[in-house]
């Protein structure tokens, strides 16, 4: 018997109709817990919940209204009697990989609104249910909570700031018996991410990687197994969760290591190379 | 002769009528830079300029609102030709000590988008001059970037966003030969500060914190702190300055003290307090 039995439970899952947060709902599900798939997209939050089967429920909302998450909590708790386990996975990618001088502010703010403020609100429409049921929150943050967001300046900021949240949480729900937990996840096969590296802009996002990290560390990793990942801490109430695990290591040392690579960063002939490339293609129209 | 030379230079502060905001414009000015004092309030912005001397400006602007940054921008170009240095160092000075419980949606988000929004705004307002003139930009970020943000939530997550933007902007400002700094400081002794430390639930947080952690400093030595870094085109700039070790352990102290904090008595009983008190009472302030 895992520390925290799903069986039973009743989870919620933003983001869910698609990648890790289908995932993840669809492994709940599995365990036993009734979910409820959360997506910005009517439809798709219905086919995902059918296709996971019965104690599915999809519901409509975006992250970035607290008014409609506070309705879709209200709807899961008029459903399934409560809830257990709220896990805040929406987000989105910057639509341009650049810098935060040629992003343009509306696209910058945006990815702050879901990824960070989604968060806050999902939790906080989440936390009567989680406090009085000693329940457990999931936050989404990312190798780039602590790697440097060169080219994804907003993303970057949003998944330090989720970390933040997450650790802050973590201590105030302590004394209730509830919890929160973090997952780290490096590149996950999803759209958000081939959408980001491979198919926009030509490519500059896997080629800035592959000139930043070795290959050991660019290793994508399917969808499955970061719900996995998410379903696994869960049941172990872990404060944080790395998939691939190699990134607890670079996590661990990250107060050491970052000075010393964002210095090399600055200097890197390739790097600026691409950087320049960047701010010349957002600079035309088209692109 | 230092890397970067004040003299001759044009600078932007905003928060720059009080605390580290004013000590920073008033040192880069001992430099012989010109200086643009940015305040939410005109009269504390006008009088602070006027308490600098001359080449200092006093301008009004709010950080969150993006026009009126720009505005400010265009108002120092004006005034002194350029744009050199711009320091982020505005946020809401006084917060609630409060759990993600007690505290109002309203609130957190408040406090959140002066810090991490008043940033990037000013970023944005002023990176067109720093990048053409291979200038510095400056954000003001605080311990609270890798501490643990409990019970001050929505300036933790702020202050660990503005540490990713400098980060970030700092390797894509090189290829233009300009530079971004991110300045880290612990408690500094401004009459805010002391009103928060006499208050009742800070006096608890104080007895669950090492003595050195809570040393605090002056405006006056943050100000200083700031502006050596500035002449160093340094990447980070901690003040005290062994904060620097503690935030090259952070990766691997974090989870431990993390944990004991999740177990420990006296702060789950300040917790269960602050969850059960309302909203509205006892304001207390922030570090920067």
């Amino acid at each position: 018997m895992p520390a925290y039995d799903l069986n039973g439970k009743v989870a919620l899952v933003t983001g869910a109709a698609r990648g890790i947060g289908f995932e993840t709902a669809r492994q709940l599900h599995q365990r036993g817990a009734s979910v409820a798939v959360v997506d910005i997209d009517a439809t798709q939050a219905r086919e995902a919940a059918e296709r996971i089967g019965p104690r599915a429920l999809g519901i409509a909302a975006d992250v970035t209204d607290q008014g409609a998450m506070m309705n879709a909590v209200a709807t899961v708790v008029a459903k399934f009697g409560g809830l257990d386990v709220a896990v805040a996975n929406a987000g989105i990618a910057p639509p341009t990989v650049t810098t935060a001088r040629k992003m343009p502010g509306e696209e910058w703010k945006r990815v702050v609104d879901v990824n960070l403020i989604g968060a806050w609100h999902t939790a906080r429409a989440a936390l009567p249910q989680i406090s009085e049921r000693g329940g457990q929150l999931v936050f989404i943050g990312s190798i780039y909570s602590f790697a440097n967001g060169l080219l994804a300046s907003p993303y970057a900021v949003s998944k330090a700031g989720v970390e933040a949240l997450g650790r802050a949480l973590r201590a105030e729900l302590a004394p209730l018996g509830a919890s929160a937990t973090i997952a780290y996840f490096g590149w996950v096969e999803t759209d958000l991410v081939r959408d980001s590296l491979d198919r926009k802009d030509d490519g500059r996002g896997a080629r800035m990687l592959g000139d930043t990290l070795p290959a050991f560390l660019l290793k994508r990793i399917p969808a499955e197994t970061a719900g996995r990942a998410i379903v696994g801490a869960l049941e172990e109430r872990a404060p944080r969760v790395f998939a691939p695990r190699v990134w607890r290591y670079i996590s661990a040392l990250r107060g050491l290591l970052n000075p010393v690579l964002d210095r090399r960063m600055d200097r890197d002939a390739g790097i600026a190379a691409i950087v320049t490339e960047a701010e010349a293609a957002a600079a035309r129209p088209s692109a | 002769m230092t890397a970067y030379d004040l003299n001759g230079k044009v600078a932007l502060v905003t928060g720059g009528a009080r605390g580290i905001g004013f000590e920073t414009a008033r040192q880069m000015h001992l430099r012989g830079a010109s200086v643009a004092v940015l305040d939410l309030n005109a009269d504390e912005a006008r009088e602070a300029a006027e308490r600098i001397g001359p080449r200092a400006l006093g301008i009004a602007a709010d950080v969150t609102d993006q026009g009126a940054m720009m505005n400010a921008v265009a108002t120092v170009v004006e005034k002194f030709g350029g744009l050199d240095v711009a320091v982020a160092n505005a946020g809401i000075a006084q917060s609630r000590l409060a759990t993600m419980r007690g505290i109002s949606g309203e609130e957190w988000e408040r406090v959140f988008a002066a810090h991490l929004l008043g940033v990037w705004r000013t970023v944005r307002a002023a990176l067109p001059q720093i990048v053409e003139r291979r200038g510095q930009m400056v954000v003001v970020s605080s311990v609270y970037a890798f501490a643990n943000g409990m019970n001050n939530s929505p300036y933790a997550v702020a202050k660990a966003g503005v540490e990713q933007l400098g980060r970030a902007l700092r390797v894509e400002l090189a290829p233009h030969g300009a530079s971004a700094t991110v300045a880290y400081f612990g408690w500094v002794d401004t009459k805010l500060v002391q009103d928060a430390f006499a208050q009742p639930e800070a006096g608890r947080l104080k007895e669950l914190s090492p003595d050195l952690l809570l040393k605090r400093i002056t405006p006056a030595e943050a100000g200083a702190g700031l502006v050596r870094g500035i002449e160093e085109r340094a990447p980070r700039v901690f003040v005290p300055k062994w904060w620097r070790y503690v935030s090259a352990l952070r990766g691997l102290i974090n989870p431990l003290l993390d944990r004991r904090m999740e177990s420990d008595a006296k702060t789950a009983a300040l917790i269960r307090d602050l969850d059960a008190k309302s909203v509205d009472t006892d304001k207390v302030s922030s570090p920067n």
